[in-house]
């Protein structure tokens, strides 16, 4: 791919790309997604490469340095997500009304029991429903570790005890991933590469905001959920971010009248064509409340570093659920991100029956109606089916009234 | 219908002097309605299975109506459910969302508009327009929930022993009051018959299904806001009884425009097709 690349690259430099349709950048990241597939992973599983499921997120550099690739939740559901929701219903008898991820989930989970990926990392502040799910993997012959934590609101609440607590766990992983002792130098070696990486995605999310339509939403999903978990290959992340940071600068420098609704996503849209539905309405994801990009200290202690970004992360509100932030952060996320980008209107998303995302989307839908600024709360779920034509014309009305 | 009896004089002044269509293909009926030569002429018919068939059906049946051919089409605008399937290869079209079609009509049939309660055949909705041009400024749907929807209602009717006609008009004789106590359309139906078995009349029966799905309705319009002057759209507009339990439960009476409001969504997809014919889209 790096050949495919470099041809391209070359390309890039003679001749502007004036869509997403000739750009080398987005092409190489649909490669590079489609490499990080359940099954590729679990070939290289087969082949003797650590594995595991879970710590894709603020704690991948750690997992990164025991050299194990982390995999995402969300291939879970990538794929035969219908099935594994039918096992989650008939088998473990979860209610139909329930969250379709979680079903997903604890579905697929158990269907592949015989496979050779069993080892799981969960952190204890995220979602309680999946703390239940590895609970039952565990009667599926699953090596489960939940890695403890403490919680700090606020940035004045983050304890030196604290610290050390989730250093002490950290470093309980690493032994469980290993067989000995984490390697702290090797920790902050993938500190510093992810930094780095979250450097380059920040730019180009900047960069991003003023074309918005160059890199539709899917493809931007993409890089927000490679700026955790790098797509088990950083390296080649990397080099596909420099690619798209390339062509958004060479848009810069051909400035275009915006054509478009600038629009704040809150969240993600499980579906593809919700996100086709926003842009062929006229909006444009000008802003994406998500994951974070904030960088790591380098400054400090490899694990301590981790310990700090988790509880600052839980402060502001970055990450969300996964790092136990509440439910309250968010809508200031969002209400930042709408000054920044000048947005016209929020589309605020949830899963269906997500307890947390729910609540979140109320707090968010009472703030912005006092700010006078229009929101759109969506819900959707995890299958790849598109979605009912309520919910496309619920998105297309509120471009509509924005227009 | 003349175009000044049904808009009034100041909206009709504003439009060109082209003949437009606007088609709503909704989930259980489909509308049509033709603005030109001064005249609305509107059409209905069941929604079929090809939408662009029966919007076919739908703008011949006007064409002929109004005495002019399709040549004198200057545009056509879509919407409803159906909206995606239609095209036309020789008059310009568009595809509007039936949100920004029902306020846009509700704003024409009546100036003063400023609240929209649209149920359909398998969605309720709240729209608050702004009543200077008929523009959405907030809106709220119920798309999961099936209570209190034309589909809904057509189950309860065939139910009770009445057509969907009668099933509104009879609840209006009801003397007894009775709850239905389930929120939910599967439960509701058990209830309905629990209630027939009981020896309940269909009339109370049927008031009782009115007001629960008033209920459910006036709770999701309370989230917008609730301006007068109201206008109640959409296919179960028609049905007294919902009508009538939702007017009681909201506390202001609903606006009755000149013409039947199941052609609002149909009526503003025809006036934004004026307004698309007028800013050079054509």
């Amino acid at each position: 791919m790096g050949e495919v690349l470099e041809r391209s690259r070359r390309k890039t430099s003679r001749r502007r790309p004036r869509t997403a349709a000739d750009s080398a950048g987005l092409a190489a990241l649909q490669t590079l997604a489609e490499s990080y597939s359940y099954a590729n992973i679990q070939r290289e599983a087969a082949a003797g490469q650590s594995v595991l499921w879970g710590g894709w997120s603020w704690d991948s550099p750690l997992i990164y340095a025991c050299d194990t690739i982390p995999l995402g939740y969300d291939q879970l559901w990538y794929d035969d997500s219908r099935k594994s929701e039918a096992i989650a219903e008939d088998h473990f008898q979860v209610p139909g009304e329930f969250c379709s991820m979680i079903k997903a989930m604890i579905g697929r989970l158990h269907s592949d029991r015989d496979n050779n990926i069993k080892r799981i990392l969960h952190f204890g502040s995220g979602c309680e429903p999946i703390s239940s799910v590895l609970e039952l993997a565990k009667r599926d012959g699953y090596d489960v570790e939940t890695l403890d934590t403490v919680t700090a609101f606020r940035t004045a609440e983050k304890r030196a005890s604290g610290i050390a607590f989730l250093v002490s766990e950290l470093r309980r992983i690493g032994f469980w991933l290993t067989g000995h002792p984490v390697d702290e130098e090797r920790v902050a070696d993938e500190i510093r590469r992810k930094n780095l990486l979250l450097t380059k995605v920040e730019t180009l999310l900047d960069l991003r905001a003023r074309h918005p339509l160059y890199i539709p939403g899917i493809q931007t999903k993409q890089i927000f959920m490679g700026a955790m978990h790098m797509f088990g290959n950083p390296e080649q992340f990397g080099i596909v971010l420099d690619t798209l940071i390339a062509e958004l600068r060479a848009l810069d420098r051909h400035p275009e009248p915006a054509n478009y609704i600038p629009l704040v996503l809150a969240g993600s849209v499980g579906n593809q064509r919700l996100f086709q539905a926003i842009e062929e309405s006229g909006g444009g994801i000008a802003g994406w409340v998500y994951h974070g990009t904030q960088k790591y200290d380098e400054t400090l202690p490899p694990l301590e570093s981790l310990a700090h970004f988790v509880l600052d992360a839980q402060a502001r509100g970055d990450l969300g659920e996964a790092v136990g932030a509440s439910v309250a952060y968010r809508r200031i996320l969002v209400e930042e991100e709408v000054r920044k980008t000048g947005a016209r209107g929020i589309i605020s998303s949830s899963i269906i029956g997500c307890p947390y995302a729910s609540l979140m989307q109320q707090l968010e839908r009472d703030h912005f109606s006092k700010l006078g600024i229009p929101l759109i709360a969506l819900e959707t779920d995890v299958h790849r089916e598109p979605p009912t034509e309520e919910q496309i014309m619920r998105v297309k009305a509120f471009v509509e009234m924005l227009s | 219908m003349k175009a000044n009896d049904v808009f009034g004089d100041d909206l009709v002044a504003t439009l060109p002097q082209i003949t437009t269509i606007g088609v709503d293909i909704g989930s259980r009926q489909a509308k049509a309605a033709l603005i030109g030569g001064g005249s609305v002429h509107t059409a209905i018919t069941a929604s079929g299975v090809d939408s662009q068939e029966t919007a076919d059906r739908l703008v011949n049946r006007l064409l002929r109506q109004a005495g002019v051919t399709r040549d004198d089409l200057g545009f056509v605008v879509g919407t409803g459910y159906g909206r995606i399937a239609l095209s036309y290869e020789d008059v310009p079209t568009t595809i509007v969302t039936e949100i920004s079609c029902h306020a846009m009509g509700a704003h024409a049939l009546n100036r003063g508009t400023r609240t929209i309660i649209d149920i359909g055949g398998q969605d309720a909705k709240a729209i608050r327009v702004d009543p200077e041009n008929g523009r959405v400024i907030e809106f709220i749907m119920n798309d999961k929930c099936a209570a209190g929807t034309g589909r809904f209602l057509e189950r309860i009717a065939e139910l009770l022993g009445y057509t969907l006609e009668e099933l509104g008009e009879r609840s209006l004789e009801s003397d007894k009051k009775i709850d239905i106590s389930s929120q939910c359309v599967v439960f509701a139906e058990s209830e309905v018959i629990s209630l027939k078995a009981k020896g309940e009349r269909p009339q109370d029966i049927a008031a009782a299904i009115h007001l629960a799905s008033a209920r459910r309705v006036r709770n999701l319009v309370n989230r917008l806001g609730l301006d007068p002057e109201i206008v109640f759209c959409g296919g179960v507009s028609n049905n007294l009884g919902m009508k009538q339990a939702l007017e009681s439960l909201v506390g202001h009476p609903f606006t009755t425009p000149k013409l039947d409001m199941v052609y609002a969504g149909a009526v503003g997809a025809a006036v934004l097709a004026q307004r698309h014919y007028q800013a050079g889209h054509a």
